[in-house]
């Protein structure tokens, strides 16, 4: 596959806040392949993103639909001249709502294109190709080949740091298994396998000959139909959660800034400034002790002398005069037969007896070349480091945490009686918040679960009686009812398929679907393992140009994208905002370079919700990022990012109102240049009620 | 060669709910750090189990069907799964009645050893993981002690410190 594209133009045509307004990429020069769009908070850079992002993927809009889609339609609904105490315009003045993007793709222009009805309860989505118009999705098959049907992976080029630092969830199983299944082109083999083969045995089963009964056949059709069932509810449960997962880590994250700000708006800004950088240092110190604690104790060869050494004694002693029969009549049978003594000296009859005694003494079980290597390892175990000692410290930083946050509650205490009250509510959202996500990521576990192990381990809850006593998939309609697991479903279906195959007596032809199946699961399997291979040295070689804390890397990519530091040692779960953008762009660059697919990206608010001292780390992976590059910033950000947001590394471009008091607004244009870009200053707040 | 040992088997480390509901608990805390996996919290509670047990020499039962966990060793138990197989073997042959090796016993002490070990998935034999089901249960029942004991800690760096001072206590 070689895809190469491109953002040439994004409009907007009365949606959000916009009028009619066109960005243009590289407009005023091309010197560098990274532009920068500034708008004021609340403008809708989020909304643009997520447009985008789904716009690419192919997925029109249904507010009906809940979740993301209704979020996304609300906040489309155009305000812009109409909102206000002194509205400019009335609905008459407006025209069709839309949203398009603009791609030079492979060298041929296409406009994707969202059309949105009046009241905004859905959004078609349009093409306009090089030579013709279609109104729904078309695009090229390089194109569509990586984007359809794949919005993971959308939202993983198109960056919305306000999801980001989540123990890396953005790089979970299931984003990158589909990422590598589109950009492997398998996609199609995997959709043949588990649609369209099931599919066709299924239309043969219902108009084949039957060899069981009428009954039989019915009660079998009855239980794939409920299968069914399940099948599409589960799936829009958890197409539902992951869209409502999103907007509750970017809640989140908007009330902890939200919190950051009222602090920083208080008259202790400067002593919060102090204990918050004192609290998050110290913080760290807990989680990097922690971290070395848990890997000791885990090691039975630093537990205190006097609890290991038992063991160790015992070994020494244990199959001592020992070894498998197999060795022991081998080797010692080799020395009889060749006639010379391990000694040199040639075997006597009396030597020879000697040694019969000493093969029969030794032979022992099977399992001593198990033992061995126990024996080895036991011996060679010393301690690798003072647990104590390590105790000892980890309660010495546990300490200087809790005094670090009692100074924090210090100074909360100090704030006046408001802004104390606006605290205690954005803490109580914020609790809520993360228990939201928690019992939304448990949901989604749950219903998209592939591990065999974990399904069993949750049986209780996650199958019901959908499960048997004996382990093996339950098949009555009400047990199916009780699935809550998309796997185990598949494995229920799969066993009814196989029962009506031979109800309506083609097991033959099933049995051919299963092998035809086999085969393209065995091509899927080998493509994406070396497709892994490759992506991963080529995302660790250009991730080792960016400044990773502790040499951080990636471990393997079979599980998701899983980090460990240089040394090897330590498995990182999750990455600051900084990391993450990193990964992002080597993860980007790589398959630019192993697959030839070169992808536009577009970071959102790159500082947001970061501390002063992760701005450098970003202003690094944006600068040693090679391809299409777009950064949508708000006002104060310009100031965070001084040494990227320069000339020669971006070109820079607002979106504004040139006149913005009320009852006179202007429409929205787009200035582009450096002028304009360092001296605009929003009238009003830039408020953090507003960010968008 | 034991019975048991006939053909390699498969199955799956079993852990008290209680104690899978102590490494969520830990996890749905923000604040805290996690355990990287269950396995990991299993392995911390059967080497306090394997500590203690020489104080006591006693046993509780191991969890019963419908506990079963995500079985195989990950994290860090993956690189310790010798020493690991090492301690809870030592801690069988002894309750065997192994405590002094004699060359006469030694076929014994393989017979039991055979039934114990095998050489695929976690190298032990069913027997071998319900051997170290119930050293964990001893461990986590000493950990909870009865809704009192150091798993009452939110957080995993002071659960760790209360960890060290337990097990501390067996030393001689």
């Amino acid at each position: 596959m070689t895809l190469s594209c491109k953002i040439n133009r994004i409009s907007w045509e009365w949606v959000i806040n916009f009028e009619e307004v066109v960005w243009e990429f590289n407009k005023t020069s091309n010197i560098s392949n990274s532009d920068t769009i500034l708008m004021r908070n609340g403008t809708g850079k989020t909304t643009s993103l997520k447009l985008l992002q789904r716009l690419f993927s192919g997925q029109e809009l249904l507010r009906q639909k809940g979740g993301e889609d209704e979020w996304i339609l609300k906040r489309c609904e155009y305000k812009g001249l109409r909102a206000g105490s002194s509205p400019e315009i009335d609905d008459s003045e407006m025209g069709t709502p839309r949203f398009s993007v603009t791609l030079d793709v492979n060298g041929d222009e296409y406009t994707l294109i969202y059309v949105f009805d009046e009241i905004f309860s859905e959004a078609k989505i349009n093409t306009q190709g090089p030579a013709q118009f279609y109104d729904y999705y078309k695009m090229p098959a390089e194109f569509t080949t990586a984007f359809e049907g794949n919005l993971a992976f959308s939202k993983l080029i198109f960056v919305d740091t306000q999801l980001a630092g989540r123990g890396m969830e953005r790089f979970n199983k299931q984003v990158i298994d589909d990422l590598f299944l589109s950009l492997s082109n398998v996609k199609v083999l995997y959709e043949a396998r588990n649609t369209r083969i099931p599919q066709i045995i299924d239309d043969f089963a219902e108009k084949a000959e039957r060899s069981g009964s009428a009954k039989a056949m019915e009660e079998v059709t009855q239980q794939l139909n409920v299968v069914k069932r399940v099948k599409r509810e589960l799936t829009a449960k958890l197409d539902k959660a992951t869209g409502d997962l999103d907007t509750a880590i970017s809640d989140l994250a908007t009330t902890t800034e939200k919190i950051e700000i009222l602090r920083d708006q208080s008259k202790l800004k400067d002593e919060y400034d102090k204990v918050e950088i004192l609290r998050n240092k110290a913080k760290q110190r807990v989680t990097n002790s922690t971290k070395d604690l848990l890997v000791a104790m885990g090691d039975p060869q630093n537990l205190p002398k006097s609890l290991w050494s038992p063991v160790k004694d015992y070994y020494t002693l244990l199959a001592d005069q020992r070894i498998p029969e197999a060795i022991a009549r081998e080797y010692l049978g080799a020395v009889i037969e060749g006639g010379t003594c391990i000694c040199g000296e040639k075997i006597s009859p009396k030597m020879d007896k000697c040694i019969h005694e000493k093969m029969e003494k030794s032979m022992g079980a099977g399992v001593l070349s198990e033992v061995h290597v126990l024996k080895d390892l036991v011996k060679k175990a010393t301690p690798q480091v003072d647990i104590k000692e390590l105790k000892n410290r980890l309660e010495a930083e546990i300490t200087s945490l809790e005094t670090a946050d009692t100074q924090l509650s210090g100074l909360d205490s100090q704030l006046d009686s408001d802004s104390k009250d606006s605290l205690e509510e954005l803490g109580r959202n914020e609790a809520t918040l993360e228990a939201q996500i928690t019992e939304l990521n448990e949901d989604i576990l749950m219903w998209s679960c592939t591990d065999d192990g974990t399904i069993k381990t949750n049986k209780k809850k996650w199958l019901g009686r959908s499960i048997k006593t004996n382990n093996d998939p339950a098949e009555g309609r009400g047990a199916i009812k009780e699935c809550k697991n998309l796997y185990w479903l598949e494995q229920i279906r799969k066993n009814l398929s196989k029962k009506k195959a031979k109800i309506a007596g083609i097991q033959a032809l099933d049995k051919a679907g299963d092998v035809i199946s086999a085969v393209f699961e065995h091509v899927e399997k080998l493509v994406l393992e070396s497709l892994q291979h490759k992506l991963k040295m080529e995302t660790d070689r250009h991730l080792s140009k960016y400044n990773m804390q502790n040499e951080l890397r990636i471990h393997s990519m079979d599980q998701g994208i899983k980090m460990v530091d240089g040394g090897g040692k330590f498995s990182q779960e999750g990455g600051s905002t900084g990391e993450e953008l990193s990964i992002i762009l080597s993860l980007a660059e790589a398959i630019s370079s192993t697959i030839n697919l070169t992808v536009p990206m577009i970071i959102d608010n790159p500082t947001k919700g970061l501390d002063e001292d992760k701005l450098e780390g970003v202003e690094n992976s944006l600068d040693s990022f090679n391809h299409q590059l777009i950064l949508m910033i708000y006002g104060s950000e310009r100031r965070l990012l001084p040494n990227y947001l320069t000339k020669g590394k971006t070109d820079p471009a607002v979106a504004l109102r040139e006149s913005e008091k009320a009852g006179n607004r202007s429409r929205y244009v787009v200035r582009y240049g450096w002028d304009i870009f360092n001296s605009y200053s929003p009238s009003g707040s830039d408020s953090i009620e507003e960010v968008d | 060669m034991s019975e048991e040992s006939a053909s390699e088997q498969t199955g799956y480390f079993r852990f008290d709910d209680n104690a899978k509901a102590f490494v969520k608990k830990l996890k749905d805390n923000p604040e805290s750090d996690n355990i990287g996996t269950q396995i990991e919290f299993y392995w911390l509670c059967a080497q306090l189990g394997l500590v203690a047990y020489s104080k006591d020499a006693s046993l509780p039962k191991g969890p019963p069907a419908g506990n079963e966990m995500h079985g195989g060793w990950a994290g860090e138990t993956r690189k310790n799964q010798f020493l690991i197989r090492a301690f809870v073997m030592y801690r069988y042959l002894c309750g065997k009645g192994f405590e002094d090796i004699h060359e006469d016993l030694a076929d014994d002490i393989e017979a039991a050893m055979d039934g114990f070990l095998q050489m695929t998935g976690t190298n032990l034999t069913i027997r071998g993981m319900k051997e170290l089901d119930k050293f964990a249960q001893k461990g986590w029942d000493m950990i909870h002690d009865g809704g009192k004991g150091i798993s009452r800690s939110n957080s995993l760096s002071l659960f760790l410190c209360k960890y060290v001072d337990l097990l501390s206590k067996f030393e001689n």
